[in-house]
């Protein structure tokens, strides 16, 4: 099915846009509402999604449409989160991530897809449910409660297993320079 | 953000594997691995009580000793819990230990009992830390003179379980694991023939606690668990009985039991595993397998419980008896509720409105400074170190601690409830708490 909306992308067939709404519209609109809790800016942020897909397919084909739009979707709302928090912090779930990862000072000139090939490998050295987890707190910005729920535990074991995989990732990143 | 945005570009597999499904997961494994003993054992228990079953009221409300109610609810709870491994519509139990498909009954599923919710809620927000002394200072109760297998011998009637747990092989195949308890927090009485309580406990072997929750109710947490009992020994509650007391120490055989939404006490109408006030193990059984153990001491019989577990894991979380009784190091910070180097049996108090599961590094310096000067040993110098794993199950946050004579040592404060931990660094790498405390040894994977 994915192979088949990317065909329709790639033809610039407009059913690619109404096919990827009806297939991946509530996915990229539930990783927007995790980030920004606006049901409105949401549904901005996914539409603004299809228009950036339309614009990088072609040249761009990817591998995993889901996962490809889901990051475009992230990444317009975390731009969106940042211009609306420049002034302003809170205590959502983006500003109590960055507090978690506060601890990896990251040069800004850094190379993001180097500290990028660092998390890969060092996810993928990781039990299966734990990498889990990490990817639905610091990727689909989950909260702590909702993750302990999905899984049967409770928010401290999570909360810990959280913190001790960003102790192990921090040790990575430090043995690769990255890490200031 | 940068590292926020870093994540962004992970593998499409990673992203695509870890997609929030949106259902929540009740923890309940490791129940299955009972199933067969138990139905084994459970067979004849339901064999003895059917007899009572048919013929004595189930309410309690005529009863003299509770006798009736207890054995009803026993065999209407054996029932619940083979139906939930067999599913709906009725258990197939065999009848003897040689499971012959010709002796199998049907115990119809109305007859299973679900008790109401248990009157006392586990709050999961609080984590304990197992900062205790030395397991051969612990004390209990006063425990001697109460037998329970005896407790009927004089009207004839057979407790259900009674039959089947004779020895400790038993228990141990039957229980989900074995705890020690810490302290028994609160206990609430249900009617005149049941109680609940709450229990902060350790785990030790043969298994752990993974239930974590059941009808929405959270019946066990890493430390906490709800056990529920019927009474045994009489109808007024305070007398001699195999009820859990507030102040008692135990080794318990426990069991998640659907039909109480809590766990229960495998076993406990045959025997209670006690530490009595002068430290010694009593079994309150008459049964020779179970009474040998009487007059161990506690790091003795969990010892005995370990070898007995055979493959099964061995103590899986030794208490980590810290210095000498001090201060609550919790006093420096009004929002944490622990109270480290506490006297087992003790209850914690609650020093502040909200427990902070993770503290930070600024909150654990000040933590850390105030405490040594509140211990009065002056204002010390602390520099941050790394955080640690201390003994394999305390995360801690590592300073290297200058006292105001110049003497060097480590102090430690745990991540997940501000316990203060004063160390020295052993030769091999690894930490010993000071104070002199023997089995305050052990490695501190330090990860810089």
């Amino acid at each position: 099915m994915e192979t088949e909306i990317i065909d329709l992308f790639l033809k610039r067939s407009e059913d690619a846009l109404s096919v990827a709404t009806e297939k991946f519209g509530s996915y990229c609109r539930k990783i927007a509402e995790n980030i920004l809790h606006s049901g409105g800016d949401a549904e901005e942020c996914v539409n603004e999604t299809w228009l950036k897909a339309w614009n990088s397919i072609p040249p761009m084909k990817p591998r995993s449409l889901k996962a490809f739009l889901g990051k475009i979707t992230r990444n317009i709302a975390l731009d969106r989160w940042e211009a609306a928090h420049t002034q302003k912090r809170g205590g959502g779930v983006v500003e109590i991530a960055l507090d978690e990862l506060a601890e990896f000072a990251l040069p800004e000139d850094a190379d993001g897809g180097e500290i990028t090939r660092v998390i890969n490998e060092f996810l993928h050295a990781e039990p299966q449910e734990n990498s889990d987890i990490f990817v639905k707190r610091y990727w689909y910005l989950q909260n702590i409660k909702a993750i302990a729920a999905e899984y049967g535990y409770g928010e401290n074991k999570v909360t810990s297993l959280l913190f001790r995989m960003r102790g192990r990732l921090k040790q990575k990143l430090e043995s690769e320079d990255i890490v200031i | 953000m940068k590292i926020l945005k870093s994540i962004e570009n992970i593998d499409d597999e990673l992203i695509t594997r870890a997609e929030p499904t949106g259902q929540t997961r009740v923890r309940f494994t490791a129940r299955l691995k009972w199933a067969l003993p138990l139905a084994a054992c459970l067979a004849v228990a339901i064999y003895f009580a059917m007899p009572l079953l048919n013929t004595q009221p189930t309410d309690g409300a005529a009863d003299t000793d509770g006798a009736s109610d207890i054995l009803a609810g026993q065999a209407d709870n054996a029932a619940d819990s083979l139906e939930t491994e067999a599913g709906t519509g009725g258990a197939l139990i065999s009848v003897g230990t040689d499971a012959e498909p010709e002796n199998w009954q049907k115990i119809p599923s109305d007859e299973r009992v679900m008790l109401p919710a248990p009157p006392l809620k586990i709050d999961p927000s609080i984590m304990y830390e197992a900062c205790y002394i030395a397991l051969e200072d612990w004390r209990g109760l006063p425990a001697s003179g109460n037998v329970l297998n005896e407790k009927w011998g004089d009207t004839g009637t057979a407790a259900a379980d009674r039959l089947a747990f004779t020895d400790l092989d038993i228990l141990i195949k039957t229980a989900d694991a074995f705890v020690l308890t810490a302290n028994v927090i609160e206990i609430a009485a249900e009617g005149d023939n049941m109680q609940t309580a709450l229990v902060e406990y350790i785990p030790l072997a043969a298994g752990n606690l993974d239930t974590s929750e059941w009808n929405d109710i959270t019946v066990s947490t890493g430390n906490q668990v709800l056990i529920r009992q019927y009474l045994i020994g009489g109808c007024a509650m305070d007398e001699a009985s195999n009820l859990l007391r507030a102040g008692g120490i135990y080794v318990l055989p426990l069991r998640f039991q659907p039909g109480y939404s809590a766990y229960e006490v495998v076993g406990d109408f045959d025997v209670l595993f006690e530490l009595d006030d002068e430290g010694k193990m009593f079994s309150h059984s008459s049964y020779p397998e179970l009474n040998k153990y009487d007059g161990y001491t506690l790091p003795e019989f969990i010892s005995t419980l370990e070898a007995a577990t055979g493959e099964k894991p061995s103590l899986r979380a030794t208490p980590t008896p810290i210095n000498e009784p001090v201060e609550p190091a919790a006093a420096a910070s009004p929002n944490v509720f622990a109270a480290p180097n506490r006297l087992p049996g003790e209850p914690q108090e609650r020093l502040g409105e909200t427990y902070i599961s993770i503290i930070s590094q600024e909150d654990a310096y000040n933590l850390l400074t105030e405490t040594y000067a509140i211990q009065g040993l002056g204002a010390v110098k602390a520099e941050f170190r790394a955080i640690t794993t201390l003994w394999e199950k305390i995360d801690a946050y590592l300073f290297e601690v200058t006292l105001p004579d110049g003497t060097d040592e480590y102090g430690a404060i745990s991540v997940n409830a501000g316990a203060f931990i004063r160390l020295n660094k052993l030769a091999d790498g690894g930490f010993e708490a000071i104070a002199g405390i023997a089995a305050a040894e052990g490695s501190g994977e330090v990860r810089e």
